[in-house]
């Protein structure tokens, strides 16, 4: 049977196990046990592979000699229980995970601009109810995480020169975040 | 899949070439670039960019030239302006927001269980206070435009909700100032013409459901003590007449309607186009059946195989060329989103289609309890257990504590298209979008697996299809598919904004 | 008894805790730690203490577990780039980039 991952991948009944190519596939009575090869698979998309099934399966991740993964796939009561079937999808989704991680390192830079954009375009800039809102009191009240207490050139331009002093980097904190730290307390208010 | 093509040696492109996805389409080659363009190719000339052969001032070069195919070409200004342009619906939030006003429903349809209850459940409709908290946050969005659309259930059970959320939004939104609109999806059999006057006169545009000829719809959606069908097409009737009577242009203004395909309505498509047509609708939305709305032992009574839906399409999409052939002016939905990509290089900000997908940075959906979902899909998943898709609720929610919760970011990125497997080398891609709840519900995973995916087999479907029409070429044809492209802003139905 | 082994590369110890603390009104748990991994075995309760079958618990456990230790990897991943996302924001706020 092939499941689109080793090409020649056996499965095999009842606790049968056998070794072939980079996977073994292991089908006992409601179980399936698939062993692996992890230079093939980052840690990552074992986690994101393993995750998918958590719903439908009682899943255990343990090493099974040297370089070897072991995921073993036990059905939930009720679920239903083609081990066939639940090795594909987990081969499927190990590839597909690795995959993803791979392609989502190479575009980093552009899933990270499109992701900024569509949250600062959505969210955009804190707004007045949000300020109220805030918990103020001795230790947040004088708190400017909008900058409206700071001079144009401290908020925008003095960067470098605020990180000398030892009070500086405090207001350059909220200077440089200045959206980040209203979010902390809506965040916190809902 | 593109034929193996013996080259003989290891494929390199011309160095002039800009990063090309390709796939067969009609016998030729299709060759999209990241940012859109689309070229068609002969076997031949695709064999040649293989072995990296392109001989300046061939037939191949020019047009590879001129649709920004070649690097030493390409206006990098131009080509950054348009880019910019498709994705203009990030720079602002979600603009449509949907108000669950009541669960209960006066219709049993075959393919919606978990988004309805029985008429005495009036513990699902929607309190006037919870409604006014909804209209407050909707308000907060960035957008400069937002649309309230009333659902359900049957948003007719809890018109006085609906009445109070109209009037309450128009005084509120005179201190923001935004593009105000309200659209109803309703089955329409509990209209009278008491609801119909507040409704027209308060500019709320109609939306209902024709699942097909009367025998379909009424089979799948089951009024007591009536029909179904005969009900949606008096009112429908009704609203068109009201709407010709303010004077407006029947063509733009009329009832919209949806049809949800299920297994009967597969075999009838060129029925299904007759019934929308005689009904005096010019858009006809072939949506497949949704896996959202019902629980899993129902799935296998209506679901079908997505080859089955590709053909029934098909055959549904030129029966409505003919009827355009002869003058009628009618479109196909989901045709005409991805056409305004394809030939327009606009993006029309159809959520489920896009890239990033539109779940809460495009649209809200609060349900009658008050909870807030980044989608109807979300909120249709809660009502069968899952609650992955729950943001907030009305009485605590901060509008930015929503557009940056964590679910909202993983959404986000889920649905970036060049981050999927598949997707990333889809000559499609450009046009296309993912719906990460689809992809939850069908396959455990926000990411999906595209392969196995039924919403990506009916995408590629349609578009394949489409660039068969486009490479076929046939004028008048692609004239007609050039008019759907044509977006008539419905100007009626807004409520300008008027900020003090 | 039940035991459940976790080994050290794929599960987090605070999430096994985690797990163990939140089961323990199910059934009682003994933890032992070994070169390479953790211990959890795993022993009825009787039913009128709220015990619970011991191998569904212990599935539980197992996957309660892994879920957590996920989840703990994910959040260290998020609270790094957290700062990267907020950033472009702030710019998007400006004047220049609103008109």
């Amino acid at each position: 049977m092939d499941y689109g991952v080793s090409g020649t991948l056996a499965v095999h009944t009842a606790d049968e196990e056998v070794s072939m190519s980079d996977i073994t596939t292991v089908l006992g009575e409601g179980t399936v046990t698939v062993e692996f090869d992890e230079s093939f698979y980052p840690k990552d998309a074992i986690y994101g592979a393993a995750y998918v099934f958590i719903d439908r399966c009682y899943v255990h991740l343990d090493r099974a000699g040297d370089k070897r993964v072991r995921v073993t796939l036990r059905a939930k009561s009720g679920k239903p229980a083609d081990g066939e079937a639940l090795a594909g999808e987990l081969q499927n989704e190990l590839l597909g995970q690795a995959w993803r991680l791979s392609i989502a390192a190479e575009n980093r830079q552009l899933i990270e601009s499109i992701t900024s954009r569509a949250l600062g375009g959505a969210a955009g800039p804190p707004g007045l109810d949000e300020l109220l809102a805030m918990d103020i009191d001795e230790a947040t009240a004088f708190d400017d995480p909008l900058g409206i207490a700071m001079s144009w050139e401290e908020k925008y331009k003095k960067k470098g020169a605020a990180d000398e002093g030892a009070d500086a980097p405090k207001a350059d904190a909220s200077a440089s975040s200045d959206a980040a730290e209203p979010n902390a307390a809506g965040e916190k208010s809902s | 899949m593109t034929q193996l093509i013996s080259l003989g040696q290891k494929p390199a492109a011309p160095p002039d070439l800009v990063p090309i996805r390709f796939r067969d389409v009609a016998g030729d080659v299709l060759l999209t670039n990241p940012w859109g363009d689309w070229v068609f190719v002969s076997q031949a000339e695709f064999a040649d960019l293989a072995r990296g052969h392109l001989a300046a001032g061939s037939d191949v070069y020019t047009r590879l030239a001129e649709r920004n195919f070649l690097r030493s070409k390409v206006d990098v200004e131009k080509v950054a302006a348009a880019m910019r342009n498709k994705k203009r619906f990030l720079d602002y939030g979600p603009n449509l927001h949907m108000f669950v006003v009541t669960l209960r429903c006066n219709e049993t349809c075959v393919y919606c269980h978990a988004s309805r209850a029985e008429m005495d459940a009036v513990h699902t409709d929607m309190t006037p206070e919870l409604a006014e908290k909804c209209v407050d946050l909707a308000l907060q969005t960035t957008s400069p435009a937002i649309t309230i659309e009333f659902q359900g259930g049957e948003p007719l059970v809890a018109f006085d909700t609906v009445k109070h959320v109209v009037k309450y939004a128009l005084q509120r939104n005179r201190a923001y100032g935004k593009d105000l609109g309200f659209t109803m999806v309703s089955n329409l059999s509990l209209m009278d013409d008491e609801k119909l006057k507040f409704l027209v006169e308060h500019k709320v545009q109609m939306c209902t459901s024709i699942d097909g000829p009367e025998p379909i719809h009424t089979k799948q959606r089951v009024l007591v003590g009536g029909s179904s069908y005969f009900e949606s097409v008096k009112w429908i009737e009704r609203i068109n007449k009201a709407y010709i009577d303010l004077g407006l242009d029947p063509t733009l203004y009329h009832v919209e309607a949806l049809l949800t395909t299920t297994r009967d309505a597969l075999k009838k498509p060129r029925e299904i186009v007759d019934t929308y047509i005689n009904l005096g609708c010019r858009a006809i939305f072939l949506r497949p059946v949704d896996p959202f709305g019902f629980a899993e032992k129902t799935r296998a009574k209506i679901e079908y195989d997505r080859a089955e839906y590709r053909e029934f399409y098909r055959t549904a999409v030129e029966h409505i060329l003919d009827y355009n052939r002869r003058g009628e002016q009618v479109l196909e939905r989901y045709a005409a989103i991805f056409l305004t990509k394809i030939l327009q290089g606009e993006d029309p900000n159809f959520l489920d289609i896009r890239s990033p997908g539109g779940s809460a940075i495009g649209a809200l959906a609060y349900n009658y309890d008050g909870k807030i979902f980044t989608s109807d899909e979300g909120r249709m998943m809660h009502e069968t257990g899952d609650d992955s898709f729950v943001i907030g609720d009305v009485r605590t929610a901060t509008y930015r504590g929503l557009m940056k919760h964590e679910t909202v970011r993983a959404l986000i990125l889920a649905s970036i298209r060049e981050v999927q497997p598949d997707c990333v080398s889809c000559t499609y891609a450009p046009y296309c979008g993912v719906q990460p709840e689809h992809n939850h519900r069908t396959q455990g995973t926000l990411f999906g697996r595209m392969r196995e995916s039924t919403l990506c087999s009916v995408h590629k479907g349609i578009q394949d299809f489409l660039f068969e029409k486009l490479r076929e070429n046939d004028p008048k044809t692609v004239e007609i598919l050039r008019r759907w492209t044509t977006v008539r802003e419905r100007t009626h139905f807004v409520h300008a904004s008027a900020a003090s | 008894m039940i035991e459940v082994r976790f080994h050290e590369e794929f599960y987090d110890g605070f999430a096994i805790d985690e797990a163990v603390k939140l089961y323990a009104p199910y059934a009682n748990f003994t933890l032992k730690r070994e070169a390479g991994g953790f211990i959890v075995q795993v022993e009825g309760k009787p039913e009128d203490q709220g015990g619970a079958d011991p191998s569904l618990v212990a599935a539980e456990l197992m996957n309660y577990a892994l879920g957590k230790t996920i989840e703990r990897s994910r959040a260290a991943e998020s609270a790094a780039s957290e700062t990267a996302s907020a950033a472009p924001e702030t710019a998007s706020a400006s004047p220049g980039e609103a008109a």
